[in-house]
């Protein structure tokens, strides 16, 4: 059984706002949403930028209607914020929706509730708050909430997390095991991933600048992003968005949280993905980049994109310049991106880039515009090695 | 789906399906496996940076690779599916304890669960598909339903199927099951996967 995966809705919310709409405008205006700090509780308030969701989260239960003192991890209520955006696109009915899968991606979990506790022996809610704490908790209560009733998982590979969820997602679909799933990623931002990502010594103090030969790191970010993918089979007359049609994941076997200078898994990811949607590379139009900011990925990935396309390199840009890297959410928040660059015929440049590495033959492009997209091919890689592309198409 | 090998160690002992292959009285977790590493010649610096749990998943892919002829395969034709329920409890808490004054980078790596697919797929150049899930339980249909949806891509020859929870010095388990597309020997499947975990 094959079957094509059509994406009928999509959700996200960001650094750049709530809802797909603030989000597009954004990008499309060269609005960034990196900022010092205004939520996060951390000693490294005035050392650091980051890809915030300028609402407490306070503010995020009152949108959501939920009570302001119920406790609940910021992780879940992007996630709910995202999924059910793209279940209102998609006009998923309860009865739909009770079938219907969901696959999520996180590190954190309710890591943002955890981490402040101030003290184990006098918290009064510990076992309430621990029992929000573990990766699973955001994606059980997001189907809860959303009334997803069918198959429903967590992955944690890291930074691909979200993009592997999608891709399972599609799998499932193609091989004809269900018939829709909401597929995605949100990850709040933590003390836990700010002061590890310091530790590495592969933050910018300032504003990322990808592939740039300037950069040195990488914003953090949050958000949450989520698909609906159904099979093209069961969708009748409903608005098709555009189609999942490849994905793959690769491990680079290199080092835990380097890239290995040649790229060679982000090679075989793209490779392979282009080889599951059956295309050529010259087909590409648009390639929402890893593009983190580091010396290290920005690099491999170029090369990577050097190795796949040759001297033809698509348009490529990094999103994270203004959303911040989400980590386990970024396959989520940027497959939004990218399925949007196709439905609006558009492309989207990244920020703050002036100048390539020597090495490099290709440049990112630098402005906003409007053109034919046929394919886009979006890329997620995580530590371990753990790499990982998306191809979306057009209908 | 056919299980090639097959490695187990809880409670002091190593085991493939056959036969324990390996055992000592001494029980805690680091020492055991560290003189399992030097009984069986293991030259391997990598090992001694790794957190406990990937030092448990290291030595179990270590047996299971034994007798396997690795050469027989692309780098990209092996993928990897691994699951446990306690995620890296252990290092997160360390990292927890060391980011209170400096947080430790070298701790930080292992606070993710797919780190430790990482640490075999540099030790056996292994670049095909990886993926972690977090469960409750050992759940062999879901572990089942991933191995298959793993062979149905192109170009997956191999996969290494994973159980490798580390709780404690005392409390830990590694299943690790090295399963082909097609060949011959003991079917993969829920009764023979229950049938190995008895053990």
């Amino acid at each position: 059984m094959s079957r094509r995966v059509a994406i009928t809705g999509i959700g996200v919310v960001s650094a750049l706002g709530l809802g797909v709409d603030e989000n597009i405008a954004a990008l499309q205006n060269g609005w960034t949403g990196i900022s010092s700090i205004q939520f996060l509780n951390t000693r490294l308030r005035d050392e650091f930028v980051l890809g915030e969701v300028k609402y407490s989260n306070d503010k995020l239960k009152e949108i959501l209607n939920i009570s302001t003192g119920k406790l609940i991890s910021r992780t879940s209520l992007m996630a709910f914020l995202a999924s059910r955006e793209a279940v209102d696109m998609a006009g998923l009915n309860t009865d739909k929706l009770k079938s219907c899968a969901f696959i999520s991606g996180t590190t954190v979990g309710g890591m943002d509730l955890t981490e402040q506790i101030k003290d184990f022996y006098s918290e009064k809610d510990l076992a309430e708050i621990i029992s929000l704490h573990s990766s699973g908790d955001s994606t059980e209560k997001t189907a809860d909430f959303l009334g997803a009733g069918g198959f429903s998982t967590t992955y944690s590979t890291a930074c691909s997390s979200a993009a592997n969820a999608i891709m399972l997602g599609g799998r499932l679909i193609k091989s004809g095991k269900v018939d829709r799933v909401i597929a995605g990623g949100t990850d709040a931002l933590s003390c836990f991933t700010l002061n590890g990502f310091n530790s590495l010594m592969i933050l910018d103090r300032n504003h990322c600048r990808p592939f740039d030969i300037s950069r040195s790191g990488l914003n953090l970010g949050e958000g949450a992003g989520y698909i609906v993918l159904e099979a093209e089979d069961v969708v009748k007359s409903k608005k098709i968005l555009a189609y999942l049609s490849g994905w793959a994941n690769s491990n680079d076997a290199h080092h835990q949280t380097a890239s290995s200078s040649e790229g060679i898994g982000a090679t075989l990811s793209m490779q392979k993905a282009l080889g599951v949607a059956g295309i050529n590379p010259g087909e590409i139009t648009y390639i929402n980049a890893h593009g983190t900011g580091t010396p290290n990925n920005d690099s491999s990935e170029a090369k990577a994109l050097a190795n796949v396309f040759g001297k033809n390199v698509p348009a490529y840009s990094s999103t994270k310049s203004f959303t911040g890297h989400t980590l386990g959410a970024c396959g989520g928040v940027e497959g939004v991106f990218s399925i949007m660059s196709i439905v609006n015929q558009e492309i989207y440049a990244g920020l703050n880039f002036t100048q390539a590495d020597e090495d490099i033959e290709s440049k990112p492009i630098v402005a906003y515009k409007k053109t034919g997209v046929k394919h886009v091919l979006s890329n997620s890689f995580g530590f371990g090695g753990n790499n990982s592309t998306l191809i979306f198409s057009k209908i | 789906m056919h299980i090639i090998n097959y490695c187990s160690i809880r409670k002091g002992k190593i085991a493939n399906a056959e036969r324990v292959l390996f055992s000592s009285d001494e029980y805690q977790l680091s020492s055991f496996l560290k003189s399992y590493y030097k009984i069986n010649k293991i030259s391997y610096p990598k090992f001694y940076k790794m957190d406990a749990q990937c030092k448990l998943a290291f030595i179990a892919s270590e047996v299971l690779f034994t007798d396997f002829d690795r050469e027989k395969y692309k780098d990209e034709e092996i993928a990897m599916v691994f699951a446990n329920s306690e995620s890296t409890l252990s290092t997160d808490m360390d990292y927890w304890e060391s980011a209170q004054t400096i947080a430790s980078p070298a701790l930080f790596v292992y606070t993710l669960p797919n780190i430790m697919m990482g640490e075999i797929a540099i030790r056996n150049k292994i670049k095909g598909e990886n993926l972690f899930f977090i469960a409750e339980d050992f759940d062999s249909n879901l572990l089942l339903q991933q191995t298959e949806l793993l062979f149905q891509n192109n170009p997956t020859k191999i996969v290494i199927v994973g159980w490798v929870n580390y709780e404690s010095e005392e409390r830990y388990l590694a299943r690790l099951f090295l399963i082909t597309k097609t060949g011959d020997g003991m079917l993969f499947n829920k009764e023979n996967i229950e049938k190995l975990n008895k053990d």
